[in-house]
């Protein structure tokens, strides 16, 4: 944040000419739009005043150690809720708000298979969050209000049960029904500049390390329309930036650790094209 | 949900939407689309189009189309373009004029312009995440989340908001601005809005320079923090300083000595100052000011209700369009280009020197939340509180 700036240009009151030297005083405002910088030239009892709108520049950070890198996998008109690479990476599965869809691996491109409905006991709630997780079983879609088991093989089925369960591997972590937040045993970091989504990925540079591989956090800040992500390492309590903020075309709408260490499912719906797009995050070590 | 609504001040900083706009304006100062996605105009303002958002319905399961839009569209608009005129085909709407509307989208952002249907049964059937499903005028409205809703589903199921009472057991209910001191129950959250209610002394007829005495005699400090219990800001110009970014260069300090010097030089006419019979506060506010009067020696006679030569009046914030709210203060005949912050500066500073309106307070709005009640982005916005993220934990205590 700039400081507010006072900068005169007065002879000390007892040289009898203060009265009459213009004084110069710059204040750092802001309006609704961001900053505003306000100069006012004072005259005697006369004032003229100037205004300078201005966006604040990012900020000097020294050389970031990770940087992220992003690759789209699956782009639709509608939300999608969450992606899962299943079959060694040779088959895709997308959650949207009306069903499961699974996708085969042709190359560089995904081709439909199949689409199975989701059939819900109640609406979902606004701003709908889910989760496709591998389970032992199979997969499975976590919803605010249901939890539906995923079959794919040979034919993609999908059976709903309205009940919310908790996530496997987790400490007790479910969704509020008809909520979209989460509740757990673990408590849920946030920090000054966070948005609503984050996930723990395997930190890229701490590999090889005593002590093994480390974990970052990686998340989105709600910095206007124009979402960003972002690793952070937390430590004392206190999280620490490691990469730069990576800009995005618009709203984070969910992020996922992803079933591959090392990556997360990123989600943003595309202002510009008014698309949702699912993209693979990775992380690398800059150091 | 319960709520409660005791002020008959209070209630705008509750965002409860039944019925949208086609556009508006976010926290940014920057107009965003709602039920209009698309939106364009000629050089000269003219002619208007717009592409609205597709697969959106009414709560009676009517489509938004440029046909279901356009009588509610054409009603709001005619009072300020009277020769205006819709065509409507599929999701287009064309808005034409044969004088330029530089500020339809300004106009379309106004809660007036909301798009509503009527029926026999419901007066108000719009395509917000709310719908009505009962109301009785000034004493209740009952609320249910509409499942349909295009920005997806409302947490709660249903709200009941009932007028004019206290708190009772609402779960989220407004703390009047007033003299009487309110103790809250240990716990109990609230939320207050940036300041958003001006309230000044306007003259219809009185002498500018008896005016401007008496702004410089009145202490604006204890209104705010005293007489509003903090709820308010002093305020020394007509917009808040977190819409305009230079109200700090109106401030001042009171002036009694140089106040009672001009008085000295003036015909001293009584003056009334009259102000809502039943609003205590702002009566507070009249004898405050009397009382700050007098000391310059100007005389004030408060006076409920009636038509003083001076008057208390509010000017509750419609938007966060600095220059929109500056003219609705002070509506401007041929108003200037007001997009530079310089220029709605230099448009305040003339309007104060003017000395025909004397902003006295800022007041926030602020509302008691029960601890069951939880908000998806608290403080997300200062200006409103949408109820629409609203949810209850109906496992904790009310």
């Amino acid at each position: 944040m700039q400081t507010v700036g006072v900068g005169t240009a007065a002879t000390p009151p007892e040289s009898g000419a203060s009265a009459t030297l213009p004084r110069l005083r710059v204040t750092a405002s802001s309006d609704t739009r961001g900053l505003l910088f306000v100069a006012e030239v004072l005259i005697g009892d006369n004032r003229q005043v100037a205004m300078l709108p201005w966006t604040l520049p990012s900020s000097a950070q020294a050389k970031p150690r990770v940087s992220i890198t992003t690759k789209i996998l699956w782009i639709q008109p509608e939300p999608i809720l969450d992606l899962l690479l299943v079959d060694s990476g040779s088959q895709m599965l997308v959650l949207s708000l009306n069903g499961v869809a699974s996708y085969r691996s042709s190359g560089e491109k995904w081709t439909p298979s199949a689409t199975a409905s989701l059939v819900l006991p109640r609406p979902m709630p606004r701003d709908p969050r889910g989760r496709l997780e591998s389970t032992a079983g199979g997969v499975e879609a976590f919803l605010p209000v249901a939890t539906c088991v995923v079959v794919w093989n040979p034919e993609l089925k999908l059976t709903c049960a309205s009940s919310v369960a908790n996530w496997p591997g987790t400490l007790g972590t479910h969704w509020v029904a008809d909520r979209n937040v989460l509740e757990g045993d673990a408590p849920t970091p946030s920090f000054a500049g966070w948005g609503s989504d984050w996930a723990s990925i395997a930190d890229p540079c701490s590999a090889g390390t005593v002590g093994g591989a480390g974990k970052v956090a990686i998340a989105s800040s709600p910095n206007t329309e124009h979402d960003s992500v972002r690793t952070y390492l937390i430590l004392d309590g206190q999280a620490n930036p490691t990469s730069d903020p990576l800009p995005l075309p618009g709203p984070v709408t969910a992020l996922w650790e992803a079933e591959s260490p090392g990556q997360a499912t990123l989600v943003v719906h595309n202002l510009q094209t008014g698309e949702y797009e699912a993209s693979r995050l990775a992380l690398a070590c800059s150091q | 949900m319960e709520l409660s609504n005791a002020d008959g001040r209070g209630g705008s900083a509750l965002s409860m939407p039944i019925a949208e706009t086609l556009v508006r304006w976010n926290s940014r100062g920057e107009m965003e689309p709602v039920l209009a996605v698309a939106w364009q105009h000629d050089p000269d303002y003219k002619r208007w189009r717009f592409s609205l958002r597709p697969k959106v319905t009414f709560h009676d399961g009517e489509a938004l189309t440029g046909a279901s839009a356009a009588p509610a569209l054409l009603a709001a608009l005619k009072p300020k373009y009277s020769d205006v005129s819709i065509e409507t085909g599929g999701q287009a709407v064309e808005v034409k004029a044969e004088h330029p509307m530089p500020d339809l989208l300004d106009v379309l952002a106004l809660p007036g312009a909301a798009i509503f249907r009527k029926s026999d049964a419901n007066a108000l059937i719009g395509t917000g995440p709310f719908r009505v499903t009962a109301s009785e005028p000034g004493r209740h409205l009952t609320l249910a989340s509409f499942d349909d809703y295009w920005g997806g589903r409302p947490y709660l199921d249903a709200v009941a908001i009932e007028f004019g009472t206290g708190r009772g057991h609402a779960d989220l209910f407004d703390i009047p601005v007033g003299p009487a001191r309110r103790i809250l129950p240990e716990g109990l959250a609230t939320w207050s809005s940036a300041p958003r209610t001006l309230v000044a002394i306007t003259a219809s007829n009185a002498d500018p320079a008896l005016l401007q005495a008496l702004a410089l005699a009145i202490d604006r400090g204890p209104i705010g923090n005293v007489l509003a219990q903090h709820n308010g800001e002093a305020a020394f110009a007509l917009l808040p300083h977190w819409l305009s970014g230079y109200a700090f260069l109106f401030q001042s300090t009171p002036d009694v000595p140089r106040a009672k010097q001009m008085v000295s030089q003036l015909r001293r006419a009584p003056l009334s100052l009259s102000y809502p019979a039943n609003d205590l506060f702002l009566r507070s506010v009249a004898e405050r000011v009397a009382l700050n009067a007098r000391d310059a020696g100007i005389a004030i006679q408060p006076m409920p209700g009636g038509n003083g030569n001076l008057r208390l009046v509010e000017f509750p914030l419609e938007s966060e369009d600095a220059a929109h709210e500056l003219l609705r203060i002070a509506p401007q005949s041929n108003p200037p280009d007001l997009t530079r912050a310089e220029s709605l500066y230099q448009l305040e500073r003339t309007l104060l020197d003017e000395h025909r309106i004397i902003p006295l307070v800022h007041l926030r709005e602020t509302y008691g939340i029960a601890p069951r009640v939880h908000f998806q982005k608290p403080g997300a916005d200062l200006f409103e509180l949408h109820l629409e993220d609203a949810w209850v934990d109906q496992r904790a205590a009310p």
